[in-house]
């Protein structure tokens, strides 16, 4: 699993509708339930995206003054494309202030969508002078608490009570120790955008709290500090932080995904460094950062020094060498095994980054270098040939973007310690005023391994991948939009579960279709084709066959009026295991309700789906309504039926408290989930409560 | 060298089965490779080879010559020549190309006609002679077949295309007799603005394969173009860049087929 959060952020922006906003129900928009799902496909997991919807808010509560905004200021915006900043700078300089978002849509690049999308978060005030101002730092200053409490309702095997007389046998038993339970707090203190406090706590299902392994209450803890422009400094960063530099080679910690139906975003817009408030307990530096800007010149450097998780299979006391069985990325710390993973490798981080930048013309320079307080020795398994080993090494790359008329340039170049070689480069391009296209074009050795590293590809990791993907944007008749990508790659040494080099592709094409203000619709189809291991029976090896899958959906949106929104989704998953087998179909028919109780600060949403697939291959992933800063995009599978309600509830302006119920039945099943969180009975329920209160 | 020995017995291998019913095998010209063979609309000299019902765009006598070294492997090189003359309302299109080395080689030439049938609409026929040549193995085999196409501009800038080669299915006659499948392509393309073109299309053989292009071409500058385009099945992408002096025209392109490799393609034409 990777995370490399921010550039959610460019691609999310891009859909993200006034409406939405405005609304508190966090995804309430149709844009941002889009790139989310799409990112969860493929990755499989429910992700954090709190850094995102954080941003969101921030910006709308801190727009940007188009009138006196710098280039970096416009990309930080992130959602508007090189090309489109790069035409609205040209414009204001010819005529000196903007006075209507009216005129937005006739800047070259932009259209009624895009500047409707950017009101939000955007001003058109006249230039003047900075009122920032040190003094209103505690007057301005604002507070922001959230607790949140969420549980299972059924009882889960790992959750029993097992007899003393057992664990006296077996002290290790995995059973998960603490309660099922999941507490969250998070506060924090923030001046507009110059400072920023805060404090993050996470106790996990299953998770002990103020006993045992985590005698200190929560088992995560995650504090930052970060003071934006004071003097020379752009920024200032103590506690947790992450790292986004180039176009992810070296540096980005943060979430990141490639292919999303956003096509034309493909090139890394980095943020440099970043205060961290997510729950990702493992992609995050901790230490100190900072920023110098030196005119043309921008200089950054970080230290950082933490624990991780490893799981460590034997000690050799007299040469101190560990051998690693492997990295503990998923943050749990519930059973005896997984608390004696924890923290178990202490790491040090430092690196730097030099940016230069002239006109549209952007170069940098990325260093990092990590050490470990072990001789890490991987098992010697022939898909690790390539993995590091040692105690400590390094990558470095070079990167630029180039923005030149129609056609943006981007790229990035790296090497580790041992040599071995890592190359991004893409172009975007504005090729007709309806139609845009995009390129990008990686090789990735297999030699190439990097410690908080993340940049385009099919796989979530970094290394071993050659690829080049194809994307194109039309708008086709007014209302109507075609989105589409082509992406092929090989990976030339083998992998985890692939015995041989492999390959594959995998295209998506959607049409949008805006019927009236209130109406709009969109037709999806995604195809991959990918080599997957498989063993005949009675064989030793196996052999790399294509595993196909093929996905429909066609989804349909209604804001009927202020009160109701009505949204309905059809979705079909076709997988074949491997060529000749017969196809595995899933299907799932969901329809959401969404109302907003007139003249009450309540407003709900519910949804009532039914699903039915072959197989858990067939799965299909949705997207769910949440609780502000939480997401849920569970995967449905098997056949039966899901419902969940959400209630938000504002008694106060600085207070809203949100209540969420959500319930699976199965149909053909006796059991839910399986292991330590098996549950005896066919349905399984979630509870959640979350407060939130801004002083 | 061993590496290319063992690509070269295998491809030749795979060659000799499907002979004639490699995909787009009898496509030509270096524009056309650059956007991936999604030809089927491109009004220009290589019509000919990609679509005979588009000849009748061309209002000049055109000549081209075209080279390709698929795999970078030698031995798998082809050329093509093309001449297409304006006739009234009508064209003529004189094609030949060549595959193969001396040991192993095919060889087509083609005459087409084209010509109107509305103002939207025109139909191109083509005669062919098909052979190949082993000399040590199998000896010689040919035939005599045609190709149809169709080409079609219903809306403004929106045009349709379909090319049906060999579709009585005859077959290859002489020391070794050879199946020949019948091979059809449909696609559709658009003119986005006068200086971009996108176009996609299928091609099948009803049997041994299907595969889908798509391709596009961006006239960057007054005289210099980009190109690019995609295959699903084989999985391929294409790049290439022309440049125009007055009437002559030079197309570079690049493909890269994902389990084969690179293939490097050339092609010159001019306009009388």
């Amino acid at each position: 699993m990777h995370f490399k959060l921010y550039y959610i952020i460019i691609a999310a922006f891009l859909l993200v509708s006034v409406r939405g906003l405005s609304q508190d129900i966090p995804g309430s928009d149709t844009g941002l339930d889009n790139v989310i799902e799409s990112i969860a496909e493929q990755l499989d997991a429910e992700l954090d995206y709190t850094d995102l919807v954080e941003r969101l808010y921030e910006l709308s509560a801190n727009p940007i003054n188009l009138n006196e905004a710098t280039e970096d200021d416009l990309q930080s915006l992130l959602f508007l494309t090189e090309f489109q900043v790069f035409n609205l700078i040209k414009y204001r300089d010819e005529v000196g202030q903007i006075y209507s978002f009216y005129e937005l849509q006739y800047i070259y690049g932009f259209d009624e969508e895009v500047s409707r999308l950017i009101m939000p978060f955007v001003t058109l005030e006249a230039k003047s002078e900075s009122t920032e101002n040190w003094k209103n730092m505690f007057k301005y200053g604002r507070n922001d608490l959230f607790l949140r409490w969420e549980r299972v309702l059924e009882e889960q095997q790992g959750y029993i009570p097992i007899a003393d007389s057992i664990l006296e046998e077996d002290p290790d038993k995995s059973r998960l120790l603490g309660s099922p339970d999941k507490l969250y707090v998070r506060y924090k203190f923030y001046y507009k955008d110059k400072l920023s406090i805060g404090l993050t706590a996470e106790k996990d299902p299953g998770e002990q709290f103020f006993q045992g392994a985590q005698k200190y209450g929560f088992d995560y803890y995650s504090g930052h500090f970060q003071l934006r422009d004071v003097g020379r400094f752009k920024t200032i960063n103590l506690g947790d932080y992450s790292v986004q530099f180039g176009q992810g080679l070296v540096a980005w910690s943060s979430m990141s995904f490639g292919k999303t139906p956003y096509v034309m975003d493909v090139a890394r817009k980095a943020r440099g460094i970043n205060r961290y408030t997510s729950t990702n307990e493992n992609q995050f530096f901790r230490g100190a950062a900072t920023t110098v800007d030196l005119g043309n010149f921008e200089a950054s450097a970080f230290f950082s020094y933490k624990p991780i998780d490893a799981n460590i299979d034997q000690t050799d006391t007299l040469d101190a060498i560990q051998t690693v069985s492997s990295f503990q990325n998923v943050g749990y710390h519930r059973t005896p095994s997984e608390i004696a993973d924890r923290n178990s490798i202490q790491e040090i981080i430092a690196g730097g980054n030099v940016k230069y930048s002239y006109k549209n013309l952007r170069l940098g320079s990325t260093f990092a270098w990590y050490n470990y307080d072990v001789d890490l020795m991987l098992p010697d398994q022939p898909y690790r040939l390539f993995d590091f080993q040692g105690s400590s090494f390094y990558n470095a790359g070079l990167d630029f973007r180039w923005q030149v008329q129609k056609l943006g340039l981007f790229g990035e170049m790296a090497i580790n310690d041992a040599g071995y070689p890592a190359l991004v480069a893409g172009a975007t391009a504005s090729i007709a005023p309806q139609m845009a296209m995009s390129v990008v074009y990686r090789d990735v050795s297999p030699g190439y391994y990097a410690g908080y590293a993340s940049a385009f590809g099919e796989n979530s990791s970094i290394g071993n991948e050659k690829g080049f993907f194809i994307g194109t944007d039309v708008s086709l008749f007014p209302g109507w939009k075609f989105r589409g990508y082509f992406d092929m790659f090989v990976f030339p040494w083998i992998a985890y579960q692939a015995n041989a080099p492999s390959d594959g592709f995998d295209w998506f094409a959607q049409v949008d279709y805006q019927l009236s203000r209130s109406v709009s619709m969109f037709w999806r189809f995604k195809g991959q084709e990918k080599d997957d291991a498989y063993t005949p029976e009675g064989a030793y090896f196996g052999v790399m066959l294509p595993e196909k899958s093929f996905k429909a959906r066609y989804s349909i949106d209604i804001k009927a009026d202020k009160q109701w929104r009505l949204k309905s989704q059809l979705e079909y998953n076709g997988f074949t295991p491997k060529p000749d087998d017969p196809v595995e179909h899933g299907y799932l028919l969901s329809q959401d309700l969404i109302w907003d109780v007139p003249d009450m600060p309540l407003r709900f949403a519910s949804r009532f789906a039914v699903f039915k697939t072959d197989t858990y291959n067939a799965r299909i992933y949705a997207y769910e309504y949440d609780v502000l800063y939480a997401f849920s995009i569970p995967a449905y599978y098997y056949q039966g039926k899901r419902m969940y309600l959400l209630m938000k509830y504002s008694p106060l302006d600085q207070l809203d408290i949100w209540f969420r119920i959500a319930r699976t039945y199965y149909n053909n099943r006796d059991v839910v989930s399986s292991g330590l969180t098996e549950i005896d009975a066919p349905h399984k329920t979630d509870v959640k409560l979350q407060i939130r209160y801004k002083f | 060298m061993m590496k290319i020995k063992i690509l070269l017995s295998g491809l030749l291998l795979m060659f000799s089965l499907h002979l004639f019913a490699q995909h787009d095998k009898w496509q030509a010209g270096a524009r056309s490779a650059a956007m991936g063979n999604a030809s089927i609309a491109n009004q220009d000299v290589w019509a000919g080879f990609n679509n005979p019902a588009a000849l009748t765009g061309l209002d000049a006598i055109s000549t081209g010559v075209f080279y390709e070294n698929r795999f970078l492997v030698s031995e798998m090189s082809s050329a093509a020549l093309a001449i297409a003359i304006p006739v009234g309302q009508g064209a003529i299109g004189i094609n030949y190309s060549r595959f193969g080395y001396s040991l192993y080689n095919e060889n087509r030439v083609g005459i087409a006609y084209a010509m109107p049938l509305a103002d939207w609409l025109s139909m191109g026929v083509q005669f062919d002679y098909l052979g190949s040549v082993q000399p040590q193995a199998y000896g010689n085999s040919h035939i005599l077949s045609f190709d149809i196409g169709i080409f079609a501009e219903p809306a403004e800038n929106f045009f349709f295309g379909a090319h049906i080669f060999n579709p009585a299915n005859i077959g290859l006659n002489g020391d070794v007799d050879r199946n020949i499948p019948t091979a059809m392509r449909v696609g559709i393309a658009y003119w986005f603005s006068k200086k971009t073109l996108a176009s996609v299309e299928a091609e099948t053989d009803m049997n041994t394969y299907t595969t889908f292009k798509a391709g596009v071409e961006y006239k960057m500058l007054e005289q210099f173009s980009l190109m690019a385009g995609v295959n699903v099945k084989p999985v391929r992408a294409s790049f290439g860049a022309a440049y125009e002096w007055n009437s002559l025209r030079l197309d570079l392109a690049y493909s890269y087929h994902q389990q084969l490799g690179n293939s490097p393609h050339i092609g010159i034409s001019y306009a009388f």
